[in-house]
């Protein structure tokens, strides 16, 4: 009797697994970085430009007229890993023309990202963001401290665009925030990608 | 990041590389590359080969020695229209981020601090014209002395307009309740010309203000209507740390 209970609750939880098995695979089939269709293997550079970028903190929005960034891109355990190993930016100020940027730059590079599916959408998921913000100006209300942006930045990638877009829409979906301090800051940004080292002027996807 | 250094480099490359690829010109792979879009400006392709020659080595020797023999396509099954518009040349250096020099004379927003009801009416001219409460966390060990600024972010007549200074806030208090000064503190001059907070918004639109709490790392001790413009200096150089909050009021 007791053996006969055991053998049918061993088949109750083997199939529950089974179960479980085929829903977190339909479910969570992880997003992997393509190139014309076919899985990266290996690693890649991403290398862009970004078609439009700018930071804002309360009051105050911050644009770099030139924002380049190179990220190397793999897929470790079936998903889609990376790093933002260089992020230089160029011509960078204010919209108020009171402040003046006397210096801005990422710090602790690299920054870990990974790929991840939200409502049958692809986000792309920036951590350890760090940036540091030196403002100067006899009228600026933030001069001469240094701010440091930090956190986490979720934003939308497009296959039929090839881009990533970053706003407060993505950040919402993704639960991801930048702050200084403990105040929210609105990052908005699209971002192209572009193989560089194996892949050149190949498809980029996510799926 | 030190971009100065170590970013030149590589963007050198990138730069030169990456319009390569969008026009077309293959890159360090250009006696074989494959055509594409852009590659049919035969002065483009001269521009851009001769570009390539003089960029650095290392990316384009892989990309060239990667192209030999046609692996893009073995790879790739077939090459694809590149959809986003080239990448421009910036000119002159990139930003120099936050240098440790730049960091020994300023203080960095380290301290956590919140106005965790924001700005109401009642801080307003409009209503009761008190100070919001706020609050921090993260106040570095060794402090003296907290001193506490509210600006806005639109300058008034062309100056920089104070709306709140409190100085000699003992470093244990951790909060300043809606209209309170604590005990000890004294009160700068606002923009308005009075002691303590004024809020006066200017324009019906959203208007944004900077909390800032210093972390006073010696006695600065000032005197009640001091004058807040002048002491945020000093303050700035007696101090390693602030917190900051940016705050908007709608009206």
């Amino acid at each position: 009797m007791r053996s006969k209970m055991t053998r049918v609750i061993l088949a109750g939880v083997l199939a529950l697994v089974a179960m479980g098995s085929v829903f977190s695979a339909s479910a969570g089939a992880a997003p992997q970085w393509k190139f014309n269709g076919t899985a990266l293997t290996g690693t890649e550079d991403i290398v862009g430009a970004a078609i439009s970028s700018s930071l804002t903190i309360p009051g105050m929005t911050t644009t770099c007229e030139h924002f380049l960034y190179n990220m190397k891109i793999e897929n470790a355990a079936g998903t889609g890993k990376g790093s933002i190993t260089e992020l230089p930016l160029f011509e960078c100020h204010t919209a108020s023309g009171k402040c003046t940027v006397e210096a801005i730059g990422a710090k602790k590079l690299p920054w870990p990202t990974h790929l991840t599916t939200i409502s049958s959408n692809q986000y792309l998921i920036v951590e350890g963001v760090e940036v540091g913000i030196l403002y100067g100006g006899a009228e600026c209300a933030l001069s001469e401290v240094e701010i440091l942006v930090k956190g986490t930045a979720g934003g939308l990638i497009s296959n039929e665009t090839e881009t990533a877009t970053f706003n407060s829409s993505t950040f919402t979906t993704t639960g991801t925030k930048l702050k200084v301090g403990a105040t929210a800051i609105e990052w908005n940004g699209v971002f192209p990608t572009e193989g560089f080292e194996w892949h050149r002027e190949q498809a980029l996807s996510v799926g | 990041m030190a971009p100065g250094t170590s970013s030149l480099g590589w963007l050198a490359a990138a730069t030169v590389c990456v319009a390569l690829v969008v026009t077309g010109c293959g890159g360090g792979s250009s006696s074989s590359a494959p055509a594409t879009a852009g590659s049919t400006d035969p002065q483009t392709a001269e521009n851009s080969q001769s570009a390539n020659g003089d960029a650095e080595g290392g990316s384009n020797e892989k990309a060239g020695g990667e192209t030999e023999g046609g692996t893009q396509t073995e790879r790739g099954g077939g090459i694809a229209e590149k959809k986003n518009p080239p990448v421009e040349e910036p000119e002159g250096p990139s930003e120099n981020g936050v240098t440790k020099e730049q960091e020994e004379k300023v203080p960095t927003a380290k301290i956590i601090l919140t106005v965790p009801h924001g700005l109401r009416t009642d801080n307003t001219c409009k209503g009761k014209n008190v100070s919001p409460e706020i609050s921090w966390t993260d106040v570095p060990p060794g402090t003296k002395e907290l001193v506490i600024f509210a600006v806005s972010v639109e300058p008034v007549s062309e100056k920089l307009f104070f709306n709140w200074a409190m100085a000699r806030v003992d470093p244990s208090v951790t909060s300043v309740k809606e209209g309170e000064v604590p005990e000890g503190a004294v009160l700068g001059r606002n923009g308005d010309g009075t002691n303590g907070w004024s809020l006066c918004p200017k324009k019906s639109g959203p208007e944004s203000y900077i909390f800032t709490v210093y972390a006073i790392e010696q006695s600065l001790s000032p005197e009640e209507g001091f004058d807040p413009l002048g002491f945020r200096v000093k303050a700035g150089k007696a101090s390693e740390e602030i917190g900051f909050a940016g705050v908007e009021f709608s009206g």
